[in-house]
């Protein structure tokens, strides 16, 4: 029998372990965090705002970002290219690996493909897209597409093959068929394994739309770091970074809420197991 | 008694595993096969099971609903407690809320009430069987398969869960059919007694209990268990060696 009373007490010591670790994660966190800023301050007394600004200089440029149109351009501009290289990485990734997941006899015509696209740097990707294209925005759309989609064709294949057979068996004993398989077995399986692919496939995709903007695109946050650099602005190019750096955070920590909700058992497991 | 199976054998590739095994079960009986490692036990509740298709020989066993409480608890991880119990209700289409009312009433009648909540990996071994077993009975089967459900749970539990089985079985009538390693358990809950040689599979040895599950006491499971044990087909299945002649080849 399972008391009410054992559970409980299983909690709370549980607890009572979580609580100093999360306490001196913070602390440490904290402590490396302000490490970092005073060295960054001690450097830059060493050397020229143009070298290493000091972070106050890097803040008050961000801060006149904050008022400026340009700043919701360059975002809107690089998350039009994150949004609509990563759809068709997932639409074209995605069908290529639900069809090498179904049907096994397609996988040796891929292989050799997928092999290569997630090979190729990203940055050779650019290359060719100047010599197509031209300058614009298909440069980042494409580099992002090309890039992310092998990584989202791999995860669906896996999630689309790896059903486990234990669980097919059990579906089939108890008569799960169509709405309610699909509802209770093949949808949660396949999600759980294709979320944390997505996560690592949009943080990329972030990454290569910017480093495309820098070199091939005329706007977006990688645009607008090229034009301070070129104005010898170090302050405003850190300030981009930060602004980048906070996108991505975004991003992901939508993705992360996005999957706990969807996903509520993994948070359950990673906070307690069974003896 | 109900036809069960006809005359099946069954082959994986060129190997034959099963050879022209009949069987017949009543409801409210339990069957209890017992036979070597690999000789085709949990292949046999498949083919109850219509998980796989005899290569000869008929399944003619037509319960339904059918529930098999697999060896390895095998539960959704993605589904709580109350939801793995429910799981074949909302395969019959059961709605939600009647459905978890009734996944409740099991869990608490199997030591779940307080964890119907939780999910599988948050549980004991003993717990995620007992969260098996429910998932079976949830459904009111007409057959249940057992497949070594308690092998891997302590003695406390394993005797609860028996206890909790062989109830089941006597108050709703079901056939159940029993893989076991353990003659104890074939004894003590086993109504009739089905041992299997060596691969291929045949049966080589039927034992009836003459007592009800609630009249089989130690003493009696003790005195069946030696007799059994000093059956010759019972022991050449299993290789057993007679005890005696085994002491004295020992003794310098």
């Amino acid at each position: 029998m399972v008391s009410r009373q054992s559970l409980t007490k299983t909690t709370a010591s549980q607890t009572a372990i979580a609580r100093p670790s999360r306490f001196r994660s913070v602390l440490l966190s904290f402590g490396m965090l302000t490490l970092l800023l005073g060295l960054w301050q001690w450097g830059a007394q060493q050397y020229t705002p143009v070298i290493l600004p000091t972070p106050g200089e890097v803040l008050s440029a961000g801060r006149s970002l904050l008022s400026e149109v340009r700043l919701w351009g360059a975002i809107s501009a690089t998350t039009f290219h994150v949004v609509t290289g990563f759809g068709l990485a997932l639409a074209i990734g995605g069908l290529l690996g639900l069809l090498v997941g179904r049907q096994l006899w397609v996988q040796p015509a891929l292989a050799p493909i997928s092999v290569a696209l997630l090979g190729t740097p990203p940055i050779a990707w650019l290359v060719l897209t100047m010599v197509w294209f031209g300058l614009g925005h298909a440069n980042s759309i494409f580099t992002v597409a090309v890039t992310a989609g092998p990584l989202v064709f791999a995860g669906v294949a896996d999630a689309v093959r790896g059903l486990d057979p234990d669980l097919v068996a059990v579906a089939q004993v108890y008569r799960l068929e169509g709405n309610a398989r699909l509802q209770s077995l093949d949808w949660p399986q396949v999600i759980s394994r294709l979320l944390p692919v997505l996560v690592t496939g949009l943080g990329l995709a972030w990454r290569v739309a910017i480093m495309a903007e820098v070199l091939a695109t005329p706007t977006g946050i990688g645009a607008e770091l090229n034009t301070a650099r070129a104005n010898l602005d170090t302050a405003e190019v850190m300030a981009w970074i930060g602004v980048a750096i906070a996108l991505v955070l975004t991003s992901d920590t939508l993705l992360r809420t996005l999957q706990r909700r969807l996903l509520p058992w993994q948070a359950a497991t990673s906070s307690g197991g069974g003896g | 008694m109900a036809p069960l199976l006809h005359q099946i054998s069954h082959h994986y590739g060129a190997r034959l595993v099963l050879e022209e095994i009949s069987l017949t079960a009543a409801p409210g009986e339990l069957v209890a096969l017992m036979g070597p490692s690999g000789c085709g036990k949990t292949t046999l509740l498949n083919l109850l099971a219509g998980l796989l298709s005899p290569t000869a020989g008929t399944v003619e066993q037509r319960a339904t609903p059918i529930a098999y409480v697999f060896q390895e608890p095998r539960l959704f991880p993605w589904y709580t407690v109350l939801q793995n119990i429910a799981l074949g209700l909302k395969a019959q289409g059961m709605a939600q809320r009647s459905r978890l009312q009734r996944a409740r009433s099991l869990a608490e009648s199997v030591g779940l009430g307080a964890a119907g909540h939780l999910y599988p990996p948050q549980l004991s071994g003993g717990m995620k069987q007992r969260v098996n077993l429910a998932r079976a009975f949830a459904i009111q089967p007409q057959l249940l398969l057992l497949d070594e459900p308690f092998s891997s749970v302590d003695m406390g539990t394993r005797q609860q869960l028996q206890q909790l089985v062989m109830t089941w079985v006597q108050q709703h009538q079901t056939t159940a059919i029993l893989v076991t390693h353990d003659l104890a358990e074939a004894v003590v809950m086993g109504d009739r007694l089905l041992v299997l040689s060596p691969c291929p599979a045949r049966i080589v040895s039927c034992w009836h209990s003459d007592r009800p599950p609630h009249q089989r006491d130690p003493a009696y499971v003790y005195r069946t268990l030696s007799d059994l044990q000093t059956r010759p087909e019972i022991a050449a299945s299993f290789n057993l060696n007679p005890p005696l002649e085994t002491s004295r080849s020992l003794t310098p």
